[in-house]
Formats: C-alpha cells, structure tokens, sequence
C-alpha cells in the first residue's frame, strides 16, 4: 500500500470548508460584533470610535439592562427547576410505567417544544386575555375569583404567565433528554434495590437522580444558557399595538429583548453589540457557577 | 419498438419540445418590462388593482411587493443598508415611525431633478410631515383623517337620537362627551359606555394637539404637550365612561358587533379595515360625525425612495401615478377608499362625493373631504423620538388601565423616567 506524501494537501483542502464557513459566519461576526460595541454605528453612518464607553453605560448607567437582567433571571429561577423536575418525574414515571404506551406520551408531552413561539405567543394572549380568556372564564365560573384578573396587564401576573409558558413549552424537552439519560442506567441497579425492598421513591431518589447527574449538569447549563437568550415568547407575547415594550412596567422585559431594542429599534449598534458581550459575560459566569456546583464532589475524569 | 427504444424516442421528443418552447421564449420581441420593488405591509388584492392599473397606462413597468410589517420596516431597511443587499424602489413609512426613519439620510429627494415630483400639487400640510429636518422631500402619501363612528341604535337609545347632526351638536367638546357618558352609563346600570378603550380615547386626544413631545433636539416637552392629553385621559377614566379593552385586541375587535360601546375613532381607512371588518353584519346600524374637538390626522403612510434603490426614476413615476394624476387618484378613491393628496382634486365639490348604506347613506366621501381634510392645518411633525414617546404613553395608558389611581403628574413622571433610562441622550424638560 503506497504510503501518503507527508506534504500532500489534500487533509488541509478537505478541512477547508468547514474553517471557510466557521471563519464567515462564526468567528468574523463574532469578532466583527466586538469590535462595534467599542463604536457608535447606525448600521450605515461612519463608524466612530468611544473606547469602552458602550461598556461604562451598560454596566454603570443603564439601569434597563439591570431590571431586564433581574426579569430574566427571575423568570429562569422560576421556570427551569419546574422544567427539570416534571420534566425528571415524567421520564422516570414512563420509564417504569408507561412502558408500553411511552411513545405515544413522549410524542404528546413532546409537541410544546416544537410548536413555534409565534403560535404559543398567541395561544397565551387568548388564553390570558383579560376580557375574554378562557383562564379567566374558568377561574370566574369555578368561583376561585370574583372579577377578571388583568393576567397581563400587571407585572407580577405577567411574569407567572411567563414562567407558565416557559414550564409549560419546555418539560417535554427535559423529559426526552432524560429518557434518555434513564436509559444508560444499568437495570441491575434498579433489580438489586428491588430485591433489597427498596421502593420506587427509594430507587428515584438513591438511584436515578445520583445518576442521572451528567445529563442534570448537561439540561442546567443549557436551560441557563438558553433562559438568559429568552425573547420570542415574552416579545410575542405582549406585541399587541398598545402593549409597552416588555409588558407592564417592563416586567417581563429581557435583555435580549433590550438588545433587541438597542440595536434594531434605536440603530445603536454599538450599544446593542455592548449589551450582546455583557450578556455573554453574564451567561458564562452563570453557567460556570451552575457546572461547578452540580460537579461538585464529583470525580469523574479524576 | 424494445422498452429501450421507446423510452428514448420519449425522451428525445420531451427533449425537442422544451427546446423549442424555449426557443420560442428567447425569439420573442416583446420589451422586458421594469420591475419596481415596494416593500409594504397591504398586499391585497384592492392594491394590486391600483398596480395593475398602473402597468396597464405603462407597461414598461411592474410592480413586486414584498411584505413587510410597518414595525419591521426600520429594522429591515437599515439591516438591507448595513448589509448591502438589495433595498425597495419604494418603502412604506408609517406614521408612529416616520420620525426616526425621516432622520436617517437615505432618502431621495423626489422633489428634485431628475424627478421632479412636483410638491406644488400637494395638500399644504401634507409637505412638513413628508420632509426631513435638512429639507429633503421624502415623498408623498394619502392623507389619512379620522372622525369619529358611532353606534345608531345605541346612539338612539341613550343620546335620544341617531341623526349625526344632532349628535354632533350635543358634543361639541371632550367635557360635554364625558358629561354625556356619565348619564348614559347611569341610565344603562353601567353596563353601556361611550368608548371601548382607553387607547382609543389617546388617538382623539393626541391627534388633536400639536404641541412637539420633544424640542430643542432632546429635551421633553411632557409638561406642556403630554399633561392635557393625559388629563382628558384621566377624567375619561375616573368618570367611568371608558371600557377597559386593550387596543385592538380581539375582545376589542369583537366590540364593534356588540350593543355596550357605541363611539370609536374613525379614519377614512377605518371604514374598510377596521368597522366593516369587525361588524360585518353591521349595514345600516352606523353613523359618522367630526370627533368633538375637531378633525385631526389618523395615520399616514409616506412613499420613501432609498437613494441607493435601483429603478429610481420608474419608482417616481409610479408615485406622479398614484398621487399626482386624476387617474390614479380615481382608482385610490375606487378601489381603496383612498384620498389622494393632489389638492387640486378638493376645489370640485363631486370627485369625492359616495353615500354609504352601511353609514345610514352618509355621504362620508364629502365628510371626509370637506369637513375634515379641508380643515387640517397644522399637525404636530415627526420627530425622531416618536417611536419612543409612543411607548412611553402605551406604558402610562396600560397603568392607567388597570385602575390604578394615578394623577396626571404620576404619569408625566412614568413617562419621563421611562425615556430617559431607555434613550439617555434625552433630557427632563
């Protein structure tokens, strides 16, 4: 067998593509982006120069992109560990008895995740609306409340409709990856603790959650990465003509939401690049904080 | 003939007759018509026949829209610009975005040579509100003013009357308006009020001002121009007469067929779009009188020209077209229920003159012309701003909403923080 010439290009030309498009389109924009949240652009007018003065208004005046920081992570708190854990119950109750209609569950619990943030926006908006929401009509004809509650014409009614809508769209995404996740786990285990008398919140508990661990570490991270670039759910939600820009009193507003504002509304793209990098920090502190408190104590790859 | 041969002899004539279809394309003499590309949000069919109409006196030219919502227009242009990629012959400019759109420099002056859009033509107040603050005319639009529709058979019931001139004597101010609302909602145990939303009671009230929210380049202005529109909103609520719909929401729409609310605002593309779409069964059970206050401007869409768009020159001569010749403000009239601005059109009595069985037989047409456009002087100008102090009123109209008590002041305040931690170059007045 003719061995390869050790200066033969073609490994280099078969990489080519893939560092062409990840230079194109990942890293120039990402560099690009950097680089004009140290300028004032409109999109279109000469660029100029303010050094970090995007970054001192971001972290030092900008008191919107705080309270859009706190909305979303407020939202995130609320939301993902709901997610997580119907999410976790779902997959392990199907596991162990769904068995076997389990396909049929996982396809129903699973649609949320798929359907488009469009639809879901509306659905919410008539479900919740203050005259004629099929929440209210229920709540008033049960008799729980005595007059309509203005679900999203508040700020603390908005956001719990937010999280609803988050929990709701997102669970069947944790379950599937769960699933998963369940079916790395030996059934030994589960035989052996059987035999010991354990019952199933024994196994659940002893068994599945310690390790299901990786998988727990994997849905965190990414429900924190994806709860802070939250913005089509809470932007449709309240996109009708009147509605205020983030809900009432901005109560829902996201950063991604004021980025969102800053650059495609304002034509500050400077600023809107300055607000992306901030949340990027924000984003990698969080994530970092959230991996080494789900590792901890943990000696894989030690 | 083998399966082989057959299959070939198939393909050869499949083959013979694409070529010579397409031979038969390529030999052909007619002239390659001009496209024009207008970005718009109205894709209708109503506007297509104004197109086709348009094609048919020029034929070297062709309309294509592309959809584009009015709150999306900013984004798309400026992401079009920055980019490099192809932009409309012709962009729709929304009203609630026209000041900031205005304030970018990438508008043709049509006004100018080669062009030469003849601004003369123009309805007088029309002209600021299409020109940039460096002076550049933008381009023309179809004036759009409102008035206020009403409710027959509730107008009957409670008012005592349904005859529009009567009705219109009996309010002739927003005071007299909430006086009247209070006996109505007495004499209907609370059940009828006399507007559906507190969002339609701002599009009376801020129409009909003109004080600029913003002067100096960056100062508000909320004190003077914001706090009379905020009080009218304000004794509008605290007297009760106004529903609590959110605007344009579908229980809002769905007011319109119901027998509770009986005023809303009415701008002449109100009638198709809004009243008749939302009440269709509602022939006959309309009326239309000129708001209490009087007429005001509702809306208005300017026709922009990019300077860097391609077919410049086709795309002002499809707007002289449209806004400059009697032709073209036939088929705005016809099929759309359109005003044109050619002012010259406003000396004859008849051009705008269509009663209207749906109105009770009101002759809207000539309300409309003569009542009110002819009537509006001096509407307050875009600023860059718009958009902002937009949301700052949706943010004061929703807290009002929700009944809380809050005074004039309150709002001012709610308002102001709101713009200046969103926009810190503007400045408290």
């Amino acid at each position: 067998m003719a061995k390869p010439s050790p200066d033969s290009k073609t490994p280099y030309l078969l990489i080519l593509p893939y560092f062409v498009l990840y230079f194109a389109f990942g890293l120039f924009p990402i560099l690009f982006s950097l680089f004009i949240s140290f300028t004032s652009w409109n999109g279109f007018s000469t660029m100029t120069f303010v050094g970090v003065a995007n970054y001192v208004r971001l972290f030092f005046h900008d008191a919107a992109f705080y309270k859009a920081l706190y909305n979303t992570a407020l939202v995130m708190v609320c939301a993902l560990p709901l997610s997580i854990v119907l999410g976790l119950l779902l997959a392990a109750m199907l596991k162990d008895y769904f068995d076997r209609s389990r396909n049929v569950f996982q396809l129903i619990n699973f649609l949320p995740y798929i359907t488009t943030p469009v639809a879901i926006g509306i659905l919410f908006q008539i479900l919740f609306d203050w005259k004629a929401g099929a929440v209210n009509s229920i709540l008033l004809a049960v008799g729980i409340v005595k007059a309509p509650i203005y679900w999203l014409g508040h700020p603390w009614p908005a956001r719990a409709v937010v999280v609803l809508l988050l929990v709701w769209q997102g669970f069947g995404y944790m379950m599937v990856i769960f699933l998963a996740g369940l079916s790395t786990i030996p059934a030994e285990l589960y035989e052996a603790a059987k035999i010991d008398g354990a019952k199933w919140r024994d196994t659940f508990f002893r068994i599945t959650v310690p390790m299901l661990r990786p998988v727990m570490t994997f849905v965190l991270t990414t429900g924190i990465i994806v709860g802070f670039r939250l913005f089509d759910e809470p932007q449709l939600l309240f996109s009708g003509e009147g509605e205020p820009i983030g809900g009432p009193d901005h109560a829902v507003e996201t950063v991604v939401m004021t980025f969102y504002q800053a650059a495609f509304r304002d034509f500050s793209f400077g600023y809107g690049a300055a607000i992306a990098y901030g949340l990027f920090i924000v984003i990698f502190f969080f994530s970092f904080v959230a991996m080494r408190i789900v590792n901890r104590g943990n000696d894989y790859g030690t | 003939m083998t399966k082989r041969g057959v299959l070939f002899a198939v393909f050869a004539a499949v083959s013979a007759a694409s070529l010579f279809a397409g031979g038969a394309s390529e030999s052909s003499s007619a002239p390659k018509s001009e496209v024009i590309s207008i970005w718009a949000w109205d894709n209708s069919a109503l506007s297509k026949r104004t197109y086709d109409a348009f094609s048919r006196v020029y034929p070297q030219y062709t309309i294509a829209t592309t959809i584009v919502q009015s709150q999306d227009m900013e984004q798309k242009l400026q992401t079009a610009l920055a980019s490099g990629s192809d932009v409309p012959d012709v962009a729709w400019i929304e009203a609630t975005y026209r000041g900031s759109l205005l304030a970018l420099n990438i508008w043709e002056d049509i006004s100018k040579p080669p062009y030469n859009f003849d601004k003369n033509k123009v309805i007088p107040y029309l002209i600021p509100l299409e020109t940039t603050t460096s002076g550049v005319y933008v381009g023309p639009e179809v004036p759009s003013i409102g008035g206020m529709a009403y409710k027959r058979p509730l107008a009957k019931q409670y008012l005592g009357t349904d005859d529009p001139a009567q009705i219109a004597a009996m309010l002739p101010s927003w005071q007299a308006f909430i006086d009247k609302g209070k006996q109505v909602l007495q004499a209907s145990n609370g059940k009828v009020f006399m507007l559906s939303s507190l969002w339609d009671a701002l599009i009376f009230a801020r129409q009909q001002t003109n004080t600029p929210f913003v002067v100096n380049g960056t100062q508000l202005n909320l004190d003077t121009a914001a706090a009379p529109i905020l009080q009218q909103l304000v004794d509008m609520k605290r007297a009760g007469i106004v529903d609590t719909y959110e605007a344009n929401s579908p229980s809002e729409n769905a007011s319109y067929a119901d027998s509770t609310h009986i005023f809303y605002p009415c701008a002449n593309w109100s009638v198709t779009f809004t009243i008749k779409r939302n009440d269709p069964n509602g022939s006959g059970r309309w009326g239309f009188i000129v708001a209490p206050g009087g007429p005001f401007p509702m809306g208005g869409t300017v026709q922009g020209v990019p300077i860097v768009a391609k077919h410049k020159m086709a795309a002002v001569t499809f707007l002289k077209y449209r806004y400059q010749s009697v032709a073209g403000a036939e088929r705005l009239r016809d099929d759309q229920g359109y005003f044109s601005p050619l002012k010259s059109l406003y000396d004859n009595d008849s051009f705008y003159s269509k009663t209207d069985p749906y109105f009770g037989g009101q002759n809207l047409q000539k309300i409309f012309a003569l009542d009110i456009l002819a009537k509006i002087s001096n509407p307050r100008l875009p600023n860059r701003y718009d958009q902002q102090i937009n949301d700052a009123f949706n943010l004061a109209v929703q807290s009002l909403n929700t009944g809380a008590n809050l005074s004039v002041a309150d709002l001012i305040k709610m308002m102001e923080d709101d713009l200046v931690q969103r926009d810190p170059e503007l400045v408290r007045g």
